[in-house]
């Protein structure tokens, strides 16, 4: 009996599949209010190429065509379905024609059939409306039975995924909240496989992961959704233009009736075996945002990147340090917004101060928005003892909502640095900086005389270089020239003049001889002393003014001339010295001076010769 | 005899006065155009004097100082070196050399034996070859005159002075010979080259199909090894080498 039903069922399925076309097209309504939101799906069972559907020209096109696709295997058979739904509204009254759509399954091609939907005069009320449409599918799932099916088959309308964005416009740094939710009107039992999609040009802060997904109710275009919030981000734009957020995938696990009989006594007493979990592949649709730049004007010159509404604050551990000792500078920040994102304080301390890096913790919550604290702890060691006040710790932000930077002020923070020890200078050496140099921008242009010259002139090794380098050479070498002539003349001159010396002494005692015999002693007694300074004279290359006495005596013994000698020669000089001024005075012989004086001369030639 | 003299007269006025006359109108309008932050008006003014054929430092000075507010630090450096080649050591022209080589982008190690080369670069560019020839003119003639001294004077003690001043002055001519001839080649070789154009590909072998090695950027200074019209053979400091196109920087 059991079997024979089997094989009757076996029959009644096999014949219904062959009743039902492959490719079929279905409305949610054939009878709509216009502007009232409806579906449209062509669903095409097992695998087609070229799928193509009508316009819409007189509709309206609020959503899609969004696509799904699914698979099931029941008891061992394969089906995969692929869904094109469209959420569709008239845009008048009237009745319309939904054509046919297209699609290539194998070599044959596969058509749906024409829908004709009547719109309606809008309803004024819209709950009445949504109560009538939901009366109405109601209607529609009892009235038909085949439609019975098509409620047993997971369609874009049953299932699908939104995504919502806070804003479609935004500041960069401004926070977004993103939230994917999926809609069903199916037993929905988990997900499963989530892609989250890279949040390319954002910072995400996904908002605690392990929050228990709960199911809510939603009316959507008057009918009940389940619906999941199952992911909720915090974005934040890093980059200016249009940013996408891509699409997210998932895997819905689906409860869904079997249209087999339970298998024994308990599963159809238990109710167990009608059941079927399948998965359901299901796809969001890309976000678009468009994110501003921040205004430029107003951008306080130590704006960190903070986006939000924060609150500040700053204060020293100590408010006296030595200097060299450290102190510790504690900024923290409060508020909400992208607070992770913001940089460290540029600290505008004077220049004795020697700043670390700080330390930064963070404390961050993500429900509900990102908000949270972040300390700054900042080592300093003051190099300079001196009152301070640090009181331009400013912290400015940009506030979204009052769309413009605001600039909380530093408390004045008083700071007194005493003398250090000189030891702890030692340790740390504070070579960090050298000195700072004073010209960041270039000399100005020289103005005046350019002193311009010919292109490749030059002096060094020109004609002009080397003559004046020859000029002195040779007027050197014709000054070194003149004089060495003028000394070899004088030279020259000298020699004649000694050997001449005697002839001369002599002629000029001739003279003196003629004064003798003539008994004209003034004159011989000059003549006589005439003779012997010219020899001398002559002799040692002395002119007449030297010829002091110390002066003969001297030379006569420089030239090895005895003493004798020049005693004679002396004593002769002042004899006829005397005689000469005084001569009738003179009582000796004129002769014996004659012969004395030319005695002397000889005597003086022999012994200069040795 | 009195016409050769107004004709010598004539000459040397012609001589000084027409390179003058023109480059004083140019140089008035590039300092207007500077002072007034014309940058390329200024540029080109100066260029017109260069391409008169008159040079000086505070010329090439001038059109660094230009090439550089006009953004081209290539050129602005370029032209510094050209300034410093004919009056090594000047403060100015030192200070906005180190400022625009701040701004290069190029950090290439070197591997020379810094002190000793700095000593005789220091030494030679001590001063310009002209101030080289005036010491060695001066040293020659201070060298003759106490010889002079040395030979005439009868005093033993002036003699002495004579003659090992005079020594001391025969060493520095010869010292600044040498060294003017030194500072000389410096000026008259080609010996580096800085990049003027924002970056450039330093290629194996002289020609574009041979593979780049590697790129330098605007206001480097390499050693030149080997140049011709289309192609010179650079080095860098840290001591590689290649070839890059003439026309992409300026050699002095």
């Amino acid at each position: 009996m059991i079997k024979r039903l089997y094989i009757f069922f076996l029959f009644v399925s096999s014949w219904a599949i062959a009743q039902n076309p492959p490719f079929y097209s279905q409305v949610s309504k054939t009878k709509v209010a216009v502007g009232e939101v409806f579906q449209v799906a062509f669903t095409l069972e097992g695998q087609g190429t070229n799928l193509t559907y009508p316009n819409f020209k007189e509709f309206n096109v609020y959503s899609g065509p969004n696509q799904s696709q699914s698979m099931s295997m029941v008891n061992g058979n394969f089906s995969q379905s692929t869904t094109i739904s469209l959420f569709i509204a008239a845009k008048k009254e009237g009745k319309f024609t939904i054509g046919p759509a297209t699609v290539m399954v194998g070599n044959q091609k596969l058509e749906t059939k024409a829908i004709i939907i009547e719109a309606i005069a809008a309803n004024n009320q819209q709950q009445s409306g949504n109560a009538q449409s939901n009366a109405n599918q109601q209607q529609q799932q009892t009235q038909t039975p085949e439609k019975n099916q098509y409620a047993s088959e997971i369609s874009g309308e049953d299932l699908f995924v939104r995504t919502f964005l806070s804003k479609t416009k935004c500041y960069l740094g401004e926070q977004l909240t993103l939230t994917q939710k999926v809609y069903s009107r199916v037993d929905l039992r988990g997900f499963q496989n989530v892609k989250f999609p890279q949040y390319n040009g954002f910072w995400s802060q996904q908002e605690d992961a392990n929050k228990q997904v709960n199911l809510q109710q939603e009316n959507v275009n008057g009918v009940m959704y389940y619906v999941a919030e199952y992911h909720k981000v915090f974005l934040f734009p890093q980059q200016a233009g249009n940013l996408t957020v891509a699409p997210v995938e998932l895997e819905c696990i689906v409860r869904k009736q079997t249209k087999r009989q339970p298998r024994n006594i308990f599963e159809q007493f238990f109710g167990s075996g009608g059941y079927e979990d399948i998965t359901v592949k299901v796809k969001s649709k890309a976000v678009k945002v468009e994110v501003i730049e921040l205004p430029t004007e107003g951008k306080p010159e130590n704006f960190s990147g903070a986006v939000g509404n924060f609150s500040y604050k700053a204060e020293i551990n100590k408010e006296q340090v030595k200097a060299n000792d450290a102190f510790n500078l504690k900024i923290t920040l409060n508020g909400k917004g992208n607070i992770k994102l913001v940089e460290p304080l540029k600290l505008n301390l004077p220049e004795s101060f020697e700043v670390y890096d700080p330390k930064v913790n963070e404390n961050i919550k993500t429900s509900g928005g990102v908000s949270g604290s972040k300390t700054y702890d900042y080592l300093i060691i003051p190099r300079e003892k001196g009152e301070y006040v640090l009181n331009n710790l400013n912290f400015s932000f940009f506030d979204t909502e009052k769309k413009q930077y605001v600039t909380l002020p530093s408390p004045d923070i008083k700071l007194t640095v005493l003398e250090g020890d000189a030891s702890s200078a030692q340790i740390i050496t504070p070579t960090k900086k050298g000195v700072k140099e004073g010209e960041n921008d270039i000399r100005y242009i020289k103005t005046g005389n350019l002193n311009l010259k010919k292109e490749g002139e030059e002096f060094f090794s020109s004609l002009t270089h080397y003559l004046l380098l020859i000029i002195p050479t040779l007027l050197f070498a014709g000054t070194l020239f003149a004089i060495r002539q003028h000394i070899k003349a004088n030279s020259n001159l000298m020699a004649v003049r000694e050997r001449k010396a005697a002839k001369i002494a002599k002629q000029q005692l001739v003279i003196a001889e003629k004064h003798m015999k003539s008994n004209n002693k003034d004159l011989f007694f000059t003549e006589v002393l005439n003779a012997l300074h010219k020899y001398i004279g002559n002799k040692f290359g002395l002119s007449i003014v030297d010829l002091s006495k110390e002066k003969i005596s001297e030379m006569l013994l420089s030239r090895n001339v005895t003493d004798a000698t020049t005693k004679n020669v002396i004593e002769t000089l002042n004899t006829c010295e005397y005689a000469k001024y005084a001569p009738s005075a003179v009582t000796g012989d004129l002769q014996k001076v004659y012969h004395d004086t030319v005695e002397l001369i000889s005597q003086i030639e022999e012994q200069i010769k040795k | 005899m009195k016409r050769f003299k107004h004709i010598l007269i004539l000459l040397v006025a012609l001589i000084a006065s027409v390179p003058s006359i023109a480059n004083t109108e140019l140089q008035v309008r590039a300092e207007k155009a500077y002072s007034e932050k014309k940058y390329k008006e200024a540029i080109t003014a100066y260029q017109s004097i260069l391409k008169e054929g008159a040079v000086s430092y505070k010329l090439y000075y001038n059109l660094g100082n230009a090439y550089y507010k006009n953004n081209e630090l290539g050129k602005a450096i370029y032209n510094y070196e050209l300034a410093n080649k004919l009056r090594p050591n000047n403060e100015d022209i030192k200070t906005n050399l180190r400022i625009a080589n701040e701004k290069t982008l190029d950090d290439i190690e070197s591997k020379e034996n810094f002190f000793l080369g700095a000593l005789k670069s220091g030494l030679v560019n001590s001063l310009s070859t002209t101030g080289w020839a005036w010491l060695s003119i001066g040293s020659l003639i201070g060298c003759f005159a106490l010889a002079l001294l040395f030979f005439i004077s009868k005093n033993i003690a002036l003699k002495r002075l004579g003659f090992f001043v005079s020594i001391l002055c025969l060493i520095s001519f010869i010292g600044s010979m040498v060294l003017g001839y030194a500072a000389l080649n410096n000026k008259q070789q080609t010996k580096f080259a800085i990049i003027t154009i924002r970056e450039t590909k330093i290629h194996e072998e002289p020609n574009t199909t041979s593979e780049s090695k590697f790129s330098l950027h605007e206001g480097t200074k390499v050693k030149v090894l080997e140049t011709n019209p289309d192609w010179t053979n650079i080095k860098l400091e840290n001591g590689n080498e290649g070839w890059v196109k003439t026309t992409e920087v300026g050699l002095f």
